[in-house]
């Protein structure tokens, strides 16, 4: 099977993130993941592009994200591009999958935000981040079983 | 999202419907807001009709029953589906809220 690909643009306003989750799951579902997979997968996209949204472009309108949908024979990349501001890399490392240290118990303490990527890296397989000029490129890999 | 607010014998429901995501977190922080400035410190989500949350949404469960607690209240969630379930699970936050299976087993809880 070679490789193919397809690109979505929608501009930086939250009330279109949803429509690309929707084109994802189908095109995972296409792809050979199950309805549970695909949801996870549809959720890092999701996750990536606010993140893009709200950090990258400060929240403001009238910027543009990509999505770019790679199926190759064994795993599928999705590309996230935007021109906003850059995460810091560290990150990456940084954070554990899934987790985010908080006490159950101690309610007034448990965090509101911060979860974004720790869900990506613990729902995808390999997880990159590369600036090209700029241009920021989140990849999410996830391999097909 | 759609929100539906009911009044269940002093319970008050909010039922969504749809998404709960970074793009409507807002409409339900406002109805919670305004049952606590309404005294009505009794509240359960109904999720039943919810298929997908992200981590704005998880965080915006978080804000609303952290601010019912400040105020002596009870905030509980019931009938959370499959996947959303699961990332309550492998966020931790099950251990968190007050969740039900079911609606009618919530609100007997309060």
């Amino acid at each position: 099977m070679k490789t193919k690909e397809i690109k979505f643009t929608i501009t930086s306003r939250l009330e279109n993130v949803s429509l690309l989750g929707a084109a994802v799951n189908k095109l995972c579902s296409a792809n050979q993941f199950s309805g549970e997979d695909a949801h996870a997968i549809e959720l890092c996209v999701v996750e990536a592009v606010v993140n893009s949204i709200k950090h990258g472009y400060g929240g403001k309108p009238d910027h543009f994200v990509d999505v770019i949908f790679h199926q190759e024979p064994d795993h599928i990349a999705i590309s996230i591009l935007d021109t906003g501001k850059p995460m810091d890399p560290k990150l990456l490392k940084e954070k554990k999958p899934f987790a985010i240290q908080f006490e159950p118990e101690v309610i007034e303490k448990i965090p509101k935000s911060g979860r974004g990527l720790p869900i990506i890296l613990g729902y995808m397989d390999d997880v990159r981040y590369l600036l090209k000029g700029n241009e920021k490129h989140l990849i999410l890999i996830k391999k097909i079983a | 999202m759609e929100l539906i607010q009911e009044n269940v014998n002093g319970v008050f429901v909010l039922k969504l419907i749809g998404r709960l995501d970074a793009s409507c977190v807002s409409q339900l922080k406002n109805a919670v807001q305004e049952l606590i400035e309404a005294k009505k410190l009794k509240i359960l989500i109904d999720m039943a009709s919810v298929d997908f949350v992200d981590s704005s949404g998880l965080g915006t469960l978080v804000t609303c029953m952290q601010s019912v607690n400040r105020f002596g209240g009870a905030f509980k969630i019931s009938s959370v589906q499959k996947n959303p379930k699961f990332l309550f699970e492998t966020t931790r936050l099950d251990r968190v809220f007050e969740l039900f299976e079911e609606r009618e087993v919530a609100l007997n809880s309060f």
